[in-house]
């Protein structure tokens, strides 16, 4: 038997929170300087904008087509009670950025194009795309830490 | 205790120190350096969050340490995956086939191919092609494919995985919303498992069970998702996946109709398969009638239907006609994703390599052909024989008359199967550089 239940993968909500606020630190910087970090901060929350627009959020692991794992119904509702706190932090952050803009699809479109654009510019990036994924960063750290 | 950020940082050059001691040195090939510089990125940028981490706010503690955790699991896992615990050349086509499932969608998001990895497990119920969790800190995907240890050259059990190249699909969200859409809800549709509460029902009714609402929540989102799998795999894998699957599955579960939180009862599952499979036309295919496959194919699929024709009508939870429909849908998703569906191959084509296994050989489709325009040159032409006609003739081989008279015993159809997936390989990279290669006259003389 394991020394305790490392079955704990940390909280999702908190996880995006730290990859939201590094990558808004690395909108000044020249993308040749530390490349692979910044790729890796910048696909983790566009993976979540996809993830928001397609309502995946909410799903478990899969596990093998034999396997038949016991899952306690205490760790189900802590997982699904994260994955629901970051559908509501992001939906909480579409809503206060554009009210007016209820369609998934074409708020995401917007936001991707924008981290996208700094991500692959850096400093470069035009003002327009820096103002709105700053925007969107700053938005979705504060929605996720309530 | 030691302070946080201190244990971490040193754990992270634990990691830096693992990640070069294995990955980077003890193999030699370029997949191993993709293997490399993906988790040193992942290692980097996990390095530069405990850099500047607050070490009082402890859940951002805990979710990197939880992180690292993964990343040191992760890296020992390739560090142990042999490729001599298994058989490497459906290893090969599996992630192929993975990879055409994954490669429109991997374009849509920006992102880049993914890897896999493949290890073997103790225990004969162990297949499987884990995604990493959505929630990590990473660049390029990781799976890990699983196969039984013992079933090293059981390549003709191996088609199981066809199911779970679907979850390789759904692990993909915009695909994932799209098989949602158009297959799963299609597929489940007049059944229990369109909403909670009636799922919630359907389990009180059949089980007298009563789950807490997150549990409820899980199991049938779970549930779904394994229906759906079932179908791709039939679409993906042909024929020789209902053998395989029905092979496992007796074994692990005689009743059929044991409840699972994590998989539907196996006999609904069952009938999903057949029904499809009729719709399919399988079972009337031309080849039924071919003298060489008639008595294996009656063999096969005789005592499947005769099984699902016993089946309660309580098990029999997806209705046909919804079976047929999603079917279709399914159909359309793969033909856009090349090689993926599953093609029927002529009855004679079929015929020789049932044969050729049955003779002891491999089988091979080299021929010497003469052109039927211009100059009158034979050449030598190697026939492409796709993997899954190969492992349908196994299935078939396996239920002939003659494999007993030839005294080839499971392991030997296996292996010859085996070899015939490996010698294909061979013969699509030599067809790449010399597709048509000039035969002297005096050969076949």
């Amino acid at each position: 038997m394991l020394i305790a239940d490392t079955n704990q993968q940390g909280e999702m909500r908190v996880l995006y929170g730290i990859l939201a606020r590094a990558a808004m630190e690395r909108f000044g910087r020249v993308p040749k300087e530390d490349t692979e970090s910044r790729d890796i901060y910048f696909i983790g929350i566009l993976r979540l904008l996809d993830m928001y627009r397609f309502d995946s959020i909410k799903s478990g692991a899969p596990v093998g087509i034999f396997e038949t794992p016991t899952f306690q119904t205490d760790y189900l509702a802590s997982e699904q009670e994260d994955q629901g706190a970051i559908e509501k932090a992001l939906a909480a952050t579409h809503a206060s950025m554009r009210p007016d803009q209820a369609d998934k699809n074409a708020f995401v479109e917007e936001i991707k194009t924008a981290l996208e654009n700094v991500h692959k510019r850096g400093a470069g990036a035009s003002s327009s795309a820096r103002a709105v994924a700053k925007e969107f960063l700053e938005r979705l750290i504060q929605s996720l830490k309530r | 205790m030691l302070a946080t950020r201190i244990f971490l940082t040193e754990e992270c050059l634990n990691i830096k120190r693992l990640l070069d001691d294995t990955l980077r040195h003890a193999y030699g090939s370029a997949k191993s350096e993709e293997f490399y510089n993906e988790c040193r990125a992942r290692l980097n940028s996990l390095s530069a969050q405990v850099d500047v981490i607050d070490e009082a706010n402890l859940a951002e503690i805990h979710t990197l340490a939880s992180q690292i955790h993964i990343l040191s699991d992760t890296i020992t896992k390739i560090e142990r995956s042999h490729i001599g615990e298994l058989s490497w050349p459906f290893a090969l086509v599996i992630k192929e086939m993975a990879l055409e499932v994954c490669r429109e969608n991997v374009a849509a998001a920006n992102e880049e191919d993914p890897l896999f990895f493949f290890s073997a497990n103790g225990g004969m119920f162990v297949y499987a092609v884990s995604p990493e969790r959505t929630a990590s800190l990473s660049r390029r995907r990781i799976f890990n494919v699983v196969f039984p240890r013992s079933f090293k050259y059981q390549v003709l059990l191996h088609t199981i995985l066809g199911h779970e190249i679907g979850h390789v699909a759904y692990a993909y969200h915009e695909l994932k919303h799209e098989l949602e859409t158009k297959v799963t809800t299609v597929l489940l549709q007049g059944s229990p498992f369109t909403s909670i509460s009636d799922f919630r029902d359907w389990l009180e009714k059949t089980y007298k069970l009563k789950l807490s609402a997150p549990a409820l929540n899980d199991a049938l989102a779970r549930w779904r998702q394994e229906y759906f799998c079932d179908l791709f795999g039939l679409l993906i894998m042909g024929p020789s996946f209902l053998p395989a699957y029905r092979s496992l599955f007796h074994l692990l579960d005689y009743t059929g109709s044991r409840y699972s939180a994590t998989h539907p009862p196996i006999m609904s599952r069952y009938s999903m398969l057949q029904d499809a499979l009729t719709f399919l036309g399988w079972e009337k295919w031309e080849g039924i009638n071919h003298q060489n496959l008639q008595q294996p194919l009656n063999s096969m699929y005789g005592p499947m239907r005769q099984h699902v024709s016993s089946i309660p009508a309580a098990m029999r939870i997806l209705a046909p006609k919804q079976v047929e429909a999603a079917t279709t849908a399914l159909q359309d998703i793969l033909r856009r994703m090349r090689n993926t569906l599953y093609i029927h191959p002529k009855p004679d084509e079929l015929s020789e390599i049932v044969s050729a296994l049955l003779e002891g050989t491999p089988a091979i489709c080299t021929k010497i052909k003469v052109p039927k325009r211009g100059n009158k040159k034979r050449y030598v032409a190697n026939d492409p024989i796709d993997f899954r006609h190969i492992l349908f003739a196994g299935w078939l081989a396996i239920y002939h008359d003659l494999r007993d008279k030839r005294e080839l015993s499971l392991f030997k159809i296996n292996r010859l199967c085996d070899r015939s997936i490996l010698h294909q390989d061979a013969i699509n990279t030599w067809t790449e550089h010399f597709e048509k290669e000039l035969v002297p006259k005096n050969v076949g003389n």
